[in-house]
This record gives structure tokens, C-alpha cells and sequence, in this order.
């Protein structure tokens, strides 16, 4: 990290809060980018970061970067002045101006829009499908635990929580593949333009779906929402696409890199596995302390008006980045954070967010991660990574792992 | 000992409730509808620790 000089229309911040910070470039990020991430707490607890963001290119005036947990907690509470309007902007990449639907809301319509969707996505909703859950993960296991061999994310990661989200969506199974390469593209093509193609291809795909059940009924996801209201008028069509957009690029992307994550911690660490193996009524708390450590989402807010934060002169329309996995490692939160502690008590975690945008899947994905993590100790014994392949991670839109080798 | 929700801005972490569910009741939305609840003394420790679990921190305990 160097020190650049200061944007003229940034006199008011100090020098030493004026920094060039490329994740992307730090090679320890693609060991661990939880630690690589977590060198900034050595720094201030905000800085004005001039090299493009996680998520977005470089932003005339630079991009705030707030490091410190209970600072990214007080800024996702603040919806008042910090707002999610344009976060993710993929309808920009079509030339398009539609938002996602919760995520690019405020107050009034995100509230409205919240209490149509929350009972899809309630913890009693998903706690009536585990029998389903665990079925699928079963299936997925028996597949190669003969083998003594997997490729993790082709073969577990992905297919456990996309095969759920299908399902729930009313989409067919067999077209995964097809699914995940374009949400791939559309988070980290390597140009515009494939980006732009990835966000085309999944809209022209839901398109179709939603023409469908308008006129076949159906008692999924897109069928309810074809059938729901607003202020007394159908859905419009921009707010169908806005919604299940939404739905399929979190659907298909967050719990597969968090298992990622995790397996990759107990692969490394058998002790984890261990201590699960002996005493299996650990996992609840296991899947907690997981989620604690590995926040992989990349999130951030726009500034709704000048306002002066914690001293610092924030500016309407500047970005305010709030990468989760810096809250998961913030030692000024959690003793010793980079340490794996399935015996840590009551941990509270950011992972899902805090605040109005909190992450509706965040029930779905909880009950996947202890099924995944249950059914896994049961049946495959202790793993590791094996030396032989590689494994690969990568930090655009969420963090992530594209190949994780195990042998047992 | 009671606590008490500040239900207005409770998100849907549903945290307390996994904790305490003696204790923290949610509405079929999922989020919490315990505006202020008197706590035995045998459910107390469950009822802290599902406070201490809330992200957003909107659960305090009042001692009587």
C-alpha cells in the first residue's frame, strides 16, 4: 500500500487516509484472502482508496474502504444516509436502468417489497425442506465417497445449494452449467463485454420463464411472483426481472464459496474434522464460527448525502465499500480472528449483513451448511487437499473457490 | 429480569431465536414479535445469550 496525492475535490481528508490498495495484486490473497485482506487493520479504520474498488473501476475521487466491523455494522444500519441505490448497477451493463429487487431499494419501496418476499424465505419455511436438503446431499456424497476422491466445488459445492435454489425457483437441474456460466461471466468476465453477455443471456432466460408462468401456473418462486401485487397492480415486468434476477445471481454464487472456504479450513486443519467427528452436536456452532470467518461478499453503499462520518467528509454519491471478509477478521471484534474456533460462543457475524438489506437467503443457507457439514463427517472419512492438483481461488464479485482436490 | 425488543428495528436475523426459542418468539415473516417478555429465572442465562447473538443489537436486558 502506498501513499498517492490527493484528489482536488478531496481537501478535507487527511494525507495518511489517501491510499492505493489493489487487492487484486497482493499474491497472499490467493493463499488466504481472508489474512491478505485482513493487513489493512494495521492501517486506519477508513481510507480513501484511489485504485479501483472490489467490485467497481476506479471511481473518480477514490472509494472509501471502512476496515472495522462495528463501522461496516453502523453504515448498514444507516440507510438513511448511506444508500443502496445502483450497488450492483448490472442493468447498466445492458444499458438498461432497472434495479435488483430488494438489494437496490430503499425505504419505502424496499420495505414493501421485503414483506412480499420474507415468508418464501422464512426459517420455518426452509426448516419443512431439510428432510429434501439432506436427501440431495446424501445423493451428491454417495456419488464419489467410494471414489476417495472429489473435486469439491464441481461436485459438491456448487451442485448441494444450486440444485436447493433451483428447485425452489422451479428451473431445471440439468441446465446448472449453463447457469453458472453466465452468473461466471457476468461477475468476472474479463470485459465488458462478456460481462454485458452473461447479464443478457440471464435476463433473455428469465424472460421466457416468467412469460411461462403466466400462463402455467406453478407453486414456485416465480410462479408466486408472477401472481403477486404492488400498491394494487401486478408486478411490472422490470420489477419480475429486478427480483428474480436478483435471486438467481445470490442463488447461485454465496453458500458454494462458502463451503469453498470451509472445507478448504478443515481440509487444511484436520483437527476441525476431528473434533466434529467426536462430538457431531459441535456443527450448529461449527456452521456459525464458518460464516463468522469466511464473509465472502464484497458489498457497499452510496453515500445519499454530504454528511460528515466518524470526522471524515463524506460526499453524496461517493462509494462506501464494505468488504464482509475485513468484519470477519477484524481483531478489534474477535480474539485471535484468524484462528478457526468451533468452540467461540454466541458469535455475532456480518456475513449476512446487518441492517433493512439483511440477506434473505440468509436461513436457506444455514441449513445447508450444517446438512452439508453433517452428512459429510458421517460419511467420508478424514480428508485432505490433495498435493498433486491445484487449487484456485478467486476474489471478484464474491471471494471464492473455482477448484478445491480432496483425497481420503 | 425482562427483556426487550426494539422490534421496529429487528432485520430478521433470527440469531435470538435459534439460541432461546423458550424465550424469543418470530413472526411467520421470521422476525422477531417479542416486544417485552418477563424472564424465570431458569431461562435466563438462554435469554442473554440470545441477546448477545443479535447483530443488530436491538435486544437489552433490563434487570428488576
Amino acid at each position: 500500500m502506498s501513499e498517492t496525492t490527493p484528489p482536488a475535490d478531496r481537501s478535507g481528508v487527511p494525507a495518511e487516509l489517501i491510499r492505493s490498495w489493489s487487492f487484486g495484486k497482493d499474491p497472499d490473497a490467493y493463499e488466504c484472502p481472508f489474512r491478505a485482506m485482513s493487513k489493512l487493520h494495521d492501517g486506519p479504520d477508513i481510507f480513501l482508496n484511489t485504485e479501483p474498488s472490489l467490485n467497481v473501476s476506479a471511481q473518480p475521487g477514490g472509494t472509501w474502504v471502512v476496515t472495522r466491523f462495528e463501522l461496516q455494522r453502523e453504515i448498514q444500519q444507516r440507510a438513511d444516509i448511506f444508500s443502496n441505490k445502483g450497488v450492483a448497477n448490472f442493468s447498466a451493463l445492458l444499458g438498461e436502468d432497472w434495479p435488483l429487487i430488494p438489494l437496490e431499494l430503499d425505504a419505502p419501496d424496499h420495505v414493501k417489497y421485503r414483506a412480499m418476499l420474507n415468508p418464501l424465505f422464512s426459517p420455518s419455511r426452509f426448516k419443512a425442506l431439510e428432510p429434501q436438503i439432506r436427501q440431495s446431499t446424501v445423493d451428491l456424497i454417495e456419488k464419489f465417497r467410494d471414489k476417495g476422491r472429489c473435486e469439491f466445488v464441481q461436485e459438491f459445492g456448487r451442485p448441494l445449494p444450486i440444485g436447493v435454489f433451483l428447485s425452489l425457483m422451479g428451473l431445471p437441474f440439468d441446465q446448472m452449467e449453463t447457469f453458472v456460466g453466465w452468473a461466471e461471466n457476468t461477475f468476472r468476465g474479463e470485459t465488458r463485454e462478456i460481462r454485458a453477455a452473461g447479464a443478457r443471456a440471464i435476463k433473455d432466460y428469465l424472460t421466457g420463464v416468467i412469460e411461462d408462468r403466466k400462463v402455467n401456473p406453478s407453486d414456485d418462486i416465480i410462479g408466486f411472483l408472477v401472481k403477486q401485487e404492488f400498491k394494487g397492480e401486478p408486478l411490472t415486468y422490470d420489477a419480475l426481472i429486478g427480483i428474480t434476477f436478483l435471486l438467481f445471481v445470490g442463488g447461485l454464487d454465496t453458500v458454494a464459496a462458502t463451503l469453498g472456504f470451509a472445507y478448504k479450513a478443515l481440509a487444511e486443519q484436520p483437527e476441525l474434522q476431528r473434533q466434529l467427528r467426536a462430538d457431531p452436536s459441535l456443527i450448529p456452532n461449527a456452521v456459525q464460527e464458518i460464516l463468522r470467518a469466511f464473509g465472502v461478499v464484497n458489498s457497499r453503499r452510496l453515500v445519499a448525502q454530504d454528511v460528515e462520518f466518524h470526522g471524515l467528509p463524506f460526499k453524496k454519491g461517493d462509494s462506501v465499500d464494505l468488504p464482509f471478509a475485513l468484519a470477519s477478521r477484524d481483531p478489534q471484534q474477535y480474539p485471535d480472528p484468524h484462528k478457526i474456533d468451533f468452540m467461540r460462543e454466541d458469535t455475532v457475524t456480518l456475513s449476512f449483513a446487518a441492517g433493512p438489506h439483511r440477506c434473505i437467503g440468509s436461513h436457506l443457507a444455514q441449513i445447508e451448511i450444517r446438512i452439508a457439514l453433517e452428512e459429510w463427517i458421517a460419511r467420508v472419512p478424514e480428508f485432505r487437499i490433495n498435493p498433486d492438483e491445484k487449487t484456485e481461488l478467486h476474489l471478484q464479485g464474491v471471494l471464492g473457490v473455482d477448484r478445491l482436490p480432496l483425497i481420503w | 429480569m425482562r427483556v426487550k425488543v426494539d422490534t421496529s428495528r429487528c432485520v430478521g436475523h433470527a440469531r435470538c431465536f435459534a439460541i432461546a426459542p423458550e424465550v424469543y418468539n418470530l413472526n411467520a415473516d421470521g422476525y422477531n414479535d417479542t416486544e417485552i417478555r418477563i424472564i424465570p429465572e431458569e431461562l435466563e442465562l438462554l435469554a442473554r445469550r440470545g441477546a448477545k447473538a443479535c447483530p443488530e443489537r436491538v435486544i437489552t436486558i433490563i434487570e428488576d
